[in-house]
């Protein structure tokens, strides 16, 4: 029943508020790192602007990087210390697929607040010019609100895919171990 | 419904090479039908734990063969056997098995979210239950603030929350006090009479209030069979 595993994983998010905290704050940085990368795709097409694209690119590419081996990093140490209740749910008769789709549920509902933080903030950023390079995000005032839009739902889309994937891909591995060996898991 | 164990054997590799596998369990022939109530008796190391690990497919036979239904353990596929756990069987282990984070009411539902029921039912019974085994005044208490005998009861009701088939108890009273484990024999003979079967472990006497096999089990073998239990 969706209804149930939804509150299932609410309850796992309250419950590991660091991990929690930390699959946030990643889909926070890689949304901010890949709204920059469409913007800019969207607004600078003039040739005089190309090696300061491609600058901001690489620097901007090489956190979102970062930011993803980072993810993988963290799920491996979530999934560990997560390795022992994964082999009690199991013992207990929950499925496979049914795990997965709980935490599934745990991550797009963390990825999806991260990310549309992280476009907020960025947007503010700019807006506001604390976040201000000359010429380059002059171009910011000539997209539309609905483009905008557009871009930040891409973005959380994305970012959503990405800490799925890395999760579940990792996740999948660890449940492919037999429960009585999940079970002698670190607490 | 019925269990049926034919010429089962179990081995555990060794972890050092040099070393002979341990035979936990020889040649064991049983059939347990539902409504009935089955007692695996002996020492420590006698392969109790193992042979209802068996019976509950968490472990995989290395000879011989467990018939649950008419699922055949070394043949099927994890899903098979974990859909069966989940329908019929109601596991308690020996070990304390909890959810370290959860409260108690939490550590009853979440194995048991994922049946057709809502959680409000599911809550419902989860209160009576934990009524049953005076443990209400607890529903919120984390598991390490509750003493061994206290995280039984609560594995018990976690087990018998979706109302199983068979109930696989490892040890169920060893660590409860005389009221207590009154209590729980006092459940299981209910559960019996809606018809689940009980099969547990114990090195300790279970004071059955009605009629159920006796297995004597030693070095891995059932030495002696006998009737008891009924009044």
């Amino acid at each position: 029943m969706l209804g149930n595993s939804f509150w299932l994983a609410a309850t796992n998010i309250r419950r590991k508020k660091f991990s929690s905290i930390l699959f946030f704050v990643i889909a926070f940085f890689i949304s901010q790192s890949l709204f920059l990368i469409s913007l800019t795709r969207s607004f600078i097409r003039l040739s005089d602007f190309s090696d300061i694209r491609t600058f901001f690119s690489t620097v901007v590419l090489s956190v979102l990087v970062l930011s993803i081996l980072l993810l993988i990093a963290l799920t491996l140490l979530h999934m560990n210390s997560r390795k022992r209740e994964l082999g009690i749910m199991r013992i207990f008769g929950a499925r496979k697929s049914e795990i997965l789709t709980v935490a599934c549920l745990e991550i797009v509902l963390l990825s999806i607040t991260g990310a549309a933080a992280g476009i907020a903030c960025m947007v503010l950023l700019i807006k506001t010019n604390m976040l201000y390079l000359p010429h380059f995000f002059q171009g910011m005032a000539r997209i539309d609100t609905f483009k905008l839009i557009g871009i930040a739902g891409q973005t959380i889309f994305l970012v959503a895919l990405i800490e799925v994937l890395v999760s579940m891909l990792l996740l999948a591995i660890l449940l492919h171990k037999d429960i009585t060996r999940l079970t002698r898991g670190s607490v | 419904m019925s269990i049926k164990i034919i010429r089962l054997a179990k081995q555990y590799t060794s972890v050092q090479e040099t070393e002979r596998a341990v035979k936990a369990l020889h040649n064991i022939n049983l059939d347990i039908n539902e409504g009935s109530t089955t007692i695996f008796y002996g020492p420590t190391g006698s392969g109790k734990t193992t042979l209802i690990q068996l019976i509950s497919g968490i472990l995989r036979p290395t000879y011989g063969e467990v018939v649950l239904n008419s699922i055949h353990m070394s043949r099927a596929r994890d899903r098979e056997i974990t859909r069966f756990r989940e329908e019929y069987i109601g596991y308690i282990p020996q070990e304390i098995l909890l959810i370290r984070d959860l409260t108690v009411l939490e550590n009853i539902l979440s194995p048991n979210l994922f049946r057709n029921e809502t959680r409000k039912a599911l809550k419902v019974r989860a209160l009576e239950l934990l009524e049953e085994l005076d443990m209400l005044h607890k529903q919120n208490a984390k598991p390490y603030q509750l003493s061994g005998g206290e995280q039984k009861k609560v594995m018990i009701a976690r087990a018998l929350l979706k109302e199983p088939g068979y109930i696989l108890a490892d040890e169920p009273v060893s660590e409860l006090d005389r009221d207590s484990a009154n209590s729980v024999i006092t459940l299981f003979s209910e559960y019996r009479k809606r018809g689940s079967a009980i099969v547990a472990a114990s090195h300790k006497k279970l004071q059955m209030r009605h009629r159920c096999d006796i297995y004597l089990l030693y070095k891995g073998q059932i030495i002696e069979y006998t009737r008891g239990g009924a009044k």
